[in-house]
């Protein structure tokens, strides 16, 4: 859609120097030849300044127009003449709670602070709980704007303005002393007398201090302004919240009611759901619900199209292009409180949209590609003016009511390259740390097991566990979108998608790593869509293996396969592979295993070695303990070289199995050993070494003859057994009950080594478990050895 | 197959995290280790000779000279005969085999002496060409007390006795080598042809009579539109290639007065050029070239493979056809008598002293063991026997390994890179040996082998290469897949996986190996061109003696004799694996 048009702005350019070449010609000749005869240069240079300079005036004098404008909408609109008379609000709607709490404070108290975030309705909330008390007043009602035509007054000048309203003398300088002094004056002059003053918009508790705290006994002080005020000693502070939803609503109505010609074909907008959230969108600014109502009513814009426009610019991916439309231009320029932040400090709050979760201070900084001290500082503005929250774990967010509002700024602020670049850099940084800490899982998993001494931001666990949401939503959110994330997000999403399955899948947690695949899948990803979704494919597959579903697993590795281009095959062959093998169909799994072999790089040792330990598994399968023999002596030769110690054990309970097929006992025996004295194998593999263990002593023991043909004694047997049903027993309680392939055969040995020990109850008992294992996991064949060992025993 | 269950549980890794770069050719490197051999073979021994030769008929010592040498090569007396005769032994006589073979082939289907007649035929073909032309110069002896022929001529011609016809003069030669060739070359097609009509289902003549053809219409819908066409294309096709080796039978036949009369290109480049690279003969060799590539290429439009290969009826179909009538019959059981009238002329001889078979004919005299013994006592001949028997065996051996080397990775090749391959081969097959001789000298001499006894060698292994990578690719390629992939499942390595697949295409090896060792042992004119050791092949051998011929016939006829029994011997025992290792190939 756009970009589809080619830009007309090249051709215009091309016309516009031509045609301005050509009249630049003409009047500059003109010139000349007027400066030659008529005028001195020096009158020309004149000329020129004097042009010059009306134009810099007359920008500026703009500017301060701009600046401050007299919107129609303003509730407390100070006279124009500057008297210090109390305003009457125009049009103040809602808020009832608040304004009688802050009339009956100022009935108890003297000094009363109306504090809220910049143009949160601080003022009007002030100036309408001071005209409810009007009566209780009757010497006199004061009120004093602290930041008229938009700059803060000094605490010298608050005091010579209240000074000349009360007719007492004003401060002699600067000084605290000279301060105190007019203070004290101000103090005895209203002392007992009925006053209500009324200081709006104070930004500094500085401006105000010589004020506190208020001696008069019947003189009130009424204040409105920021959040700084509350820490102030001498008065009582009152937070003002933004309205609420049903306020906002009102407040949105009212304005529109107030348009002298408004549209009649309007719906009521307190009964339509798009005005609420529509006033959602906006962050409930009682400023900007004002001015929007009256916009909409003015040009008669639909309530579910400003809804629909706001919401599409704030839902929209931050990649995608879409139009700033007028409404979303009025809801931006009139956030008084972002205006008054610094530019810094706005971009910030800007970006940190972009996360849809909470952020620790490396990720901001990344995030705005500043400094951390910066950063610090800036966090610390924001939060002052309550832009930002924070969160668990020395992180910040946007609070949730600002959110949309935040988009809405970023977009009419940023263009498309700097809002790809903020998210290129967070997505970036995350994905980094991800790798790091998925890469050392498996490390630190083995040293928790002993040591719970490292720092939260060196354990991949802890780090995993605090920023999952946050992870999980980077992945998840340009899903869905229309057009493809950018190149350079891209590379930084699959990663950091690949490092967080990394974890899943090491947290056996199958619900979140399908979800993230599923993610991945259904996001648009151009030109790395077959790398991509092979890789999320080769996940699925290996996520319904390890569900006990082989089925679905060839399925997605088939697809694996053809997905992936001629370079990638390997990986998801392997898988591919290793399901088959799990089906049965132990030569097409050979087939497969072979040519992922053949596929891998000559650099990828561990995929070598992975590869040959389901080769040597498949070889077994076939009958061919030799050709097992080969393949998995090369890969526990390989794991131990790189040091994983999974690999290596997985290996060696492997070859136990070879060598009791191949009949080599002791060495059977030693690699039992082996892969039972290897502490980081993890609890599954180590489950299959002792199975494997158990299963063979079992065999053993049945045998009739010993090795030589002799008969052995029944006390070595029953040695055997005994040791058999201990490590089977292990094993089991290893697999933690869940089932799988192996803890149906763990169960199964079980009842058979209790058999042959004389236990026939607790055989049964193992048998029915099994075949509850089997069921559970929709295994035939299996279910059927254990019914006939039931039915049999 | 039932496998004993595994014990306890296998415990196996799934490679999950973030996607490995891999090989995108896996094979490539081992791929090219195996094709090294035969590429380096046919790189310096035939393609770059042919490229050398293109070269020398342009220029004169590195000069550019045009279309001179052309222009010189067609000014030599004789030379545009001899490009009309070689066009005629391209056209005439593959047509007259291929009809032949055909006619042959139908009278002898399923009758009791049909497969003595064949066996008869097929004879023939496993004689050296240097034997046949022997045999063929004793049966046609122009002088009436020896040769059979001018005998039975002067006793029918009814004109005046000096007016009879001479078989090897100067104007009949050209169709007697015309003859012995037919007579030599048409078991080949009879053989094939039979393969082909019996791979013809009997269900389709059928279902062509059901829908009312009549006998036309069962020849052209039910024979020659499936099958025959391919197979008389391919019989074409060989017996044109054939054709144009007949180089060792018009040396060796056709007296030396009459050569001139009787010369192809094949030996016009041979008498310009010998074994040295000159332009003439490389602008002659140049011509020959272009036209075999020409004939080749619509020979092969034929001759395309049909895909999937047909699969044998399971059970075999009984074919309904009646043999054929008593009377053809008849005209086979002649055939054969008439196809061993040669034979039994060489063996007559042979079977004389020395003197009384220079001097009368074989009738006229009593049989004796003399030239036997004559010949056995010959020490040159034992060593020649000995050294071709050496020669042979090296240069089957080497062939095989080369090709089954290379026909490996070859085979799994697919789509215009296979067809490719096959077109590359095919040329390869049918460069002619005289037009590269020079280059291919030059070629050994920088490797000091020119010459020797290795250099022949290393000259049979290139020129036979070709032809068996081309039959074991298109083998291993027809394998069933379950083969292919029990031998792929079977074998840790690649060599294992060849042996296996080797096993399966026995016939196709066996058969290669044969043709192999029976074309080296046959050999005269690689021998002639590259040959200076002091020992000389067989064909050589004989070919010496065949220059004093009246006066050597009945030692030359009982080195014949001695010289076939092996070839001969070789194709009767290895026939069945000839037709299905590559007949079979033929009819596809």
């Amino acid at each position: 859609m756009t970009g589809s048009r080619r830009p007309r702005w090249p051709a215009a350019v091309a016309v516009l120097t031509l045609v301005g070449g050509v009249l630049g010609n003409v009047a500059s000749n003109l010139l000349s030849e007027l400066a030659d005869t008529l005028l001195g240069p020096a009158s020309i240079a004149v000329a020129v300044v004097g042009a010059v300079a009306a134009v810099v005036i007359e920008l500026r004098r703009r500017r301060t127009e701009r600046t401050d404008p007299a919107d129609p909408t303003d509730v407390v609109t100070a006279p124009s003449t500057g008297a210090p008379t109390l305003p009457y609000p125009a049009g103040f709607t809602g808020r009832v709670g608040q304004v009688d709490a802050v009339v009956t404070l100022l009935r108890t108290t003297h000094a009363v602070a109306v504090v809220g975030r910049r143009a949160v309705g601080t003022s009007a909330c002030a100036v309408q709980a001071a005209n409810l008390c009007r009566d209780e007043f009757p010497d006199q009602q004061y009120y004093l704007d602290l930041r008229r035509g938009g700059r803060q007054r000094s605490p010298r000048e608050v005091l010579t303005a209240l000074a000349r309203i009360l007719g007492t003398t004003a401060p002699a300088g600067e000084g605290v002393d000279d301060l105190e002094a007019a203070a004290d004056e101000l103090r005895s002059h209203l002392d007992g007398r009925r006053i209500l003053l009324v200081l709006d918009n104070v930004d500094r508790p500085e401006q105000v201090r010589a004020l506190l705290p208020p001696a008069a006994r019947t003189c009130r002080l009424l204040l409105a302004g920021t959040p700084g005020l509350a820490a102030c000693e001498g008065l009582v502070p009152y937070w003002l919240e933004e309205p609420d939803r049903a306020d906002a609503v009102e407040l949105f109505a009212a304005a529109g009611g107030a348009v002298s010609a408004a549209r009649r074909h309007l719906p009521d907008p307190h009964v339509d759901p798009a005005v609420a959230e529509i006033v959602d969108l906006c962050g409930r600014q009682p400023r900007v619900v004002r001015a929007l109502g009256y916009r909409t009513a003015q040009h008669g814009w639909r309530y579910t199209d400003v809804r629909d426009n706001l919401r599409h610019v704030a839902a929209a991916p931050p990649h995608q292009r879409t139009p700033v439309s007028p409404a979303v231009r009025l809801v931006t320029d009139r956030d008084t409180a972002y205006h008054a932040l610094s530019w810094q400090a706005r971009r910030l709050f800007r970006l940190l949209s972009l996360s849809p979760a909470p952020l620790d201070r490396p990720a901001i900084g990344a995030l705005a590609g500043r400094p951390r001290r910066q950063v610090a500082a800036l966090l610390d503005e924001l939060a002052a003016a309550a832009f930002v929250g924070g969160a668990a774990g020395d992180r910040y967010d946007l609070r949730p009511l600002l959110v949309p509002y935040a988009r809405l700024h970023l977009r009419s602020a940023d263009t498309v390259g700097r809002r790809v670049a903020a998210q290129a850099r967070l997505t970036r940084h995350l994905a980094r740390r991800a790798e790091r800490h998925a890469a050392n899982l498996q490390l630190t998993g083995a040293l928790l097991g002993r040591e719970r001494s490292l720092l939260p931001d060196d354990d991949p666990y802890a780090w995993f566990d605090l920023h999952q949401d946050l992870l999980l939503a980077v992945v998840g959110v340009p899903a869905g979108a229309a057009d493809t994330l950018p190149r350079r997000v891209r590379r930084w999403w699959f990663r950091l998608a690949v490092a967080l399955c990394g974890w899943l899948a090491h947290a056996d947690r199958f619900t979140e790593w399908q979800k993230v695949c599923d993610l991945v899948l259904a996001t648009p990803t151009a030109g790395d869509r077959p790398r991509i979704a092979g890789w999320a494919h080769n996940e699925l597959g290996v996520l319904r293996r390890r569900q006990n579903d082989p089925h679905g697993a060839a399925a997605a590795l088939t697809l694996a396969v053809a997905e992936r281009g001629r370079r990638g095959t390997a990986q998801a062959r392997m898988n591919l592979g290793l399901a088959l093998l799990d089906l049965g169909q132990v030569d097409d799994a050979v087939e497969h295993l072979e040519l992922s072999r053949r596929h891998r790089s000559g650099a990828d040792r561990s995929g070598h070695a992975l590869t040959d330990l389901g080769l040597g598994a498949a070889r077994l399968t076939r009958g061919e303990p030799e050709a097992a023999h080969h393949h998995l002596v090369r890969a526990a030769n390989t794991f131990r070289s790189l040091g994983d110690a999974r690999g290596y054990a997985a290996a060696l309970a492997n070859l136990m199995l070879v060598y009791h097929r191949l009949g080599e006992h002791l060495d059977a025996a030693q690699a039992g050993r082996a892969v039972l004295d290897e502490e980081n194998a993890g609890p599954a593999i180590r489950a299959g070494a002792l199975l494997n263990a158990g299963a063979i002593l079992f065999a053993r023991a049945t045998e009739d003859t010993g090795p030589d043909g002799s008969a052995r004694s029944v006390g070595v047997d029953r040695r055997r057994l005994v040791e058999s049903y201990r490590l089977l027993t292990r094993s089991r309680l290893l697999r933690h009950g869940r089932p799988s392939q192996g803890s149906g055969r763990t169960l199964l040995c079980l009842g058979d080594v209790a058999t042959a020990l004389g236990k026939p109850a607790v055989a049964r008992r193992h048998w029915s478990r099994a075949a509850q294992v089997y069921q559970e996991i929709g295994d035939a064949g299996g279910r059927a050895q254990a019914r006939q060992r039931l039915s049999e025993g | 197959m039932s496998r004993p269950p595994v014990l306890g549980e296998l415990v196996v890794l799934d490679d999950v995290g973030r996607p490995r770069r891999g090989r995108a050719y896996p094979a490539a490197g081992g791929t090219s280790a195996l094709l090294l051999p035969a590429v380096l073979l046919l790189g310096a021994l035939l393609l770059w000779p042919v490229l050398r030769t293109l070269h020398a008929s342009v220029t004169t010592d590195g000069r550019w000279v045009g279309t001179t040498h052309f222009r010189d090569a067609f000014a030599t007396p004789g030379a545009g005969a001899a490009v009309g005769r070689t066009l005629l032994w391209a056209v005439l006589v593959p047509a007259v085999v291929t009809t032949l073979g055909y006619l042959l082939a139908t009278a002898s289907r399923r009758t009791a002496e049909g497969g003595l007649v064949r066996l008869i035929l097929v004879l023939p073909i496993a004689l050296p060409l240097v034997v046949t032309a022997v045999t063929f110069r004793l049966l046609l002896d122009p002088a009436p007390t020896r040769g059979l022929v001018a005998r039975v001529l002067g006793a029918v011609w009814p004109g005046p006795v000096d007016t009879v016809p001479l078989p090897l003069g100067p104007g009949l030669v050209t169709v007697s080598l015309m003859a012995a060739f037919v007579w030599a070359w048409v078991g080949l097609a009879v053989v094939m042809f039979r393969a082909a009509l019996e791979a013809v289902p009997p269900s389709l003549a059928d279902a062509v009579r059901a829908f009312g053809g009549n006998r036309r219409d069962v020849l052209w819908d039910a024979q020659w539109r499936p099958l025959l066409l391919r197979t008389v294309a391919v019989v074409f096709a060989l017996v044109a290639i054939g054709a144009n080796r007949s180089f060792d039978l018009i040396l060796t036949m056709a007296p030396g007065s009459v050569r001139d009369e009787a010369a192809v290109l094949a030996v016009r480049v041979w008498q310009t050029s010998g074994g040295t690279t000159t332009g003439p003969g490389a602008a002659l060799g140049v011509i020959w070239l272009a036209a075999v590539a020409a004939g080749m290429l619509v020979a092969a439009l034929f001759i395309r493979q049909s895909w999937p290969p047909p699969r044998p009826a399971d059970p075999p179909e009984v074919d309904p056809t009646p043999p054929p009538s008593r009377r053809l019959r008849l005209v086979t059981a002649g055939a054969a008598i008439v196809w061993l009238v040669p034979l039994g002329v060489l063996v007559a001889t042979s079977l004389h002293a020395p003197v009384d078979a220079a001097a009368h004919g074989w009738w006229s005299t009593p049989p004796s063991l003399d030239s036997y013994a004559a010949v056995l006592t010959d020490p040159d001949l034992w060593r020649s026997l000995l050294f071709t028997l050496l020669l042979s065996t090296g240069v089957t051996v080497a062939v095989l390994g080369v090709a089954l080397l290379a026909a490996y990775p070859l085979a799994w090749l697919t789509g215009p890179p296979a067809q490719l391959t096959g077109v590359f081969l095919t040329a390869a097959v049918v460069v002619p040996v005289q037009m590269i001789a020079g280059p291919v000298n030059e070629v050994l001499g920088a490797v000091y082998s020119s010459g020797t006894t290795h250099g022949l060698a290393l000259v049979h292994v290139a020129l036979g290469v070709p032809f068996a990578v081309l039959v074991l690719r298109n083998a291993f390629a027809d394998l069933p897949a379950e083969q292919v992939r029990a031998a792929r499942l079977g074998g840790r390595h690649w060599w294992g996986t060849l042996r296996e697949l080797a096993r399966h295409n026995r016939s196709a090896v066996v058969a290669l190996g044969v043709l192999q060792f029976v074309g080296v042992w046959n050999d005269l004119v690689v021998g002639l061109l590259f040959n200076a050791a002091e020992t000389a092949p067989l064909g050589m051998f004989l070919y010496g003696q065949a220059r004093h011929f009246v006066a050597n016939s009945g030692v030359l006829a009982a080195g014949s004799v001695l010289a076939s029994i092996l070839p001969v011997l070789l194709v009767v025992a290895a026939r069945r694996h000839l037709v299905t290792g590559l007949v079979s190939r033929g009819i596809r």
